[in-house]
């Protein structure tokens, strides 16, 4: 067995908070990794969808990472 | 002859450098620290709070090549040059998984540079030493890609206001005395205020930059009337990107994500901050950034719709068109102060980078190549030093690019990328899992950079480089993949714990 070099790894709480750091990473990452997104419709106020998707997505990507800062920084998870 | 327009557009750009390169020097008495110790002049004292952190952050990732190159590609390419601003949310989001990590061990050490990190944790100066040679290699290409974006800035400036073609011979002499000006502004409160100096530069860069951009971004929708005349007419790639071109797009994506934040002149932006949630927070809010960026980027399609931009790029050569886009829109299509502002601002973004680069080569020679040479030099002796690099570096990386052709750094700077991205097993593998042994890590980084380039000339064909394999794969991955195949092998050798 290797030493993992998390400082808590056995508590629960940590495990847990990590694992939501690790779902919101992958959420972001499989909204922008692949570009799925390449349709022209829906648009948005005439940008084809492609655009906007992108652009909507960093609003809602830095809420998000913002509003985990408190839970990482306190719950052992950075 | 100078026009009343020209003048104006003149006058805005020489008074805001003059500002700039006072709110520089103020930096030396921002939140003062004993600046003759390294971590105060090269990390700033690692003061730096959430809205600092946002300013320099969006200062020194959205630089001046950013500005001018994504939208260079949209005009060229269609929706695959937005690649470039696509991947933003995932280089936060990826950075910000192990940057609060390497800040705490760097913090609680004492380490300065990735370099110093290295030397510490691996207790191995070779790998201290091949972060160095690698690190600088890179960087200065970065810096030659920056000085490729000033050109386009002063290249509209002259032309707007005394008519000289960017490709004439005495553009050629006035951009070089101007940039060797800049540079010694750079270097000079690079000096004198290290840290502090680029972030107090990066509040007003990034202040004239959003100015800048959703001034490109209102007059180009006002002229064009909507983003439905805007997109109506263009080809098919313009409107959504072309599946053929979904894997390239996706690669060339990652490549940027996995490498970003492991250049160490953002990992000396990074480690600047005050505590782990400054990091992250100032990470976060720096995707918003991405914001006026990408919709500026939209507006280079306007370039085909508004008869006096596109007669203005296409006065230029077709090689040097796709930079003077968003420069083309400015002194187009707003007045010729507001364009002198904006013009400004980006002209400022790329040397407030610029400047974190040579004070992070600045803590690199002090902190690891000094000590190596002189293991007992005091800590004040490491600052003196680093200083002084700084100095040297920034003129000296000017000077190396009178002499080499700019595509060639274009193509080093591309080299570069991919070594950067070798330093990923021992950043972000090696804070949570301690079991890399140095001599692995030091075989995975070359071995990797190595490999990473020799693909890249084989799928060249020794020829002009680009860094994807049959066009759509990014080399870099094929390094990194035998690097950390590599650092694994140490796990036969398990350390005694």
């Amino acid at each position: 067995m290797y030493k993992v070099g998390m400082r808590a790894v056995g508590s629960n709480e940590n495990k847990r908070n990590w694992i939501i750091v690790g779902i919101i990473t992958l959420l972001i990452f499989a909204v922008y990794a692949w570009p799925w997104y390449s349709f022209v419709s829906p648009t948005l106020a005439g940008i084809p969808f492609f655009y906007w998707w992108v652009i909507v997505w960093y609003v809602i990507s830095s809420i998000i990472l913002y509003s985990i800062v408190s839970l990482r920084v306190k719950g052992g998870a950075s | 002859m100078i026009t009343a327009a020209g003048y104006e557009l003149l006058i805005t750009f020489i008074v805001l450098f003059i500002v700039f390169a006072i709110v520089g020097f103020m930096g030396r008495s921002f939140r003062r620290g004993d600046i003759t110790q390294l971590h105060e002049w090269g990390l700033g004292g690692r003061k730096l709070g959430t809205a600092l952190q946002f300013f320099l952050q969006g200062a020194d990732w959205f630089t001046a090549y950013s500005i001018l190159a994504i939208p260079s590609a949209v005009f060229a390419l269609g929706a695959y040059g937005f690649f470039g601003v696509a991947y933003q949310a995932m280089v936060f989001a990826f950075a910000s998984l192990f940057m609060p990590r390497l800040w705490k061990i760097s913090k609680e050490k004492n380490y300065i540079t990735i370099a110093d990190y290295a030397r510490g944790e691996f207790n191995s100066i070779g790998l201290s030493l091949s972060i160095v040679i690698l690190g600088i290699f890179a960087t200065l290409f970065y810096i030659a890609l920056q000085v490729d974006g000033l050109y386009a800035i002063l290249g509209t400036t002259l032309l707007e206001s005394f008519h000289i073609l960017p490709t004439s011979q005495a553009f050629k002499e006035y951009s070089l005395v101007i940039l060797f000006i800049a540079f010694l502004v750079i270097a000079a409160f690079s000096f004198t205020s290290g840290v502090r100096g680029v972030s107090l530069g990066a509040v007003f860069k990034d202040i004239l930059v959003w100015t800048g951009l959703l001034t490109v971004i209102v007059a180009t929708l006002y002229y064009t009337h909507g983003f439905t005349n805007l997109f109506s007419g263009m080809p098919s790639k313009y409107l959504s990107l072309p599946s053929t071109e979904a894997l390239a797009f996706s690669s060339s994506m990652l490549g940027v994500v996995f490498s970003a934040y492991l250049w160490p002149h953002n990992i000396t932006g990074s480690w600047a901050a005050q505590s782990e949630d400054r990091i992250l927070k100032g990470y976060s809010l720096t995707i918003l950034y991405a914001i006026p960026l990408a919709l500026a980027d939209i507006m280079a399609i306007a370039v085909y719709k508004i008869p006096s931009v596109h007669s203005f790029i296409f006065q230029l050569p077709a090689s040097s068109r796709g930079l003077y886009v968003i420069p083309g829109l400015l002194v187009s299509l707003v007045p010729p102060w507001l364009a002198g502002l904006a013009l400004l601002g980006i002209f400022v973004g790329g040397l407030v980078p610029a400047a974190l680069m040579t004070v992070t080569v600045g803590n690199m020679t002090g902190r690891d190549l000094a000590r190596m040479v002189k293991p007992n030099i005091s800590p004040k002796g490491q600052t003196q030093v680093a200083r002084w690099a700084a100095v040297i570096f920034a003129l000296l990386s000017l000077a190396l690019l009178q002499v080499i052709p700019m595509t060639y750094a274009f193509q080093f700077y591309l080299v570069g990328a991919e070594i950067i991205l070798q330093f990923l097993p021992i950043a972000v593998i090696h804070p949570f899992f301690k079991f890399i042994r140095k001599e692995f890590a030091i075989a995975g980084i070359w071995i990797g950079s190595l490999v990473s380039i020799f693909v890249t000339l084989y799928a060249n064909h020794y020829k002009v480089i680009s860094t994807t394999l049959y066009h759509d794969l990014y080399i870099g991955f094929i390094g990194l993949l035998i690097n950390i195949l590599i650092v694994l092998i140490s796990l036969a050798f398990p350390k005694k714990s």
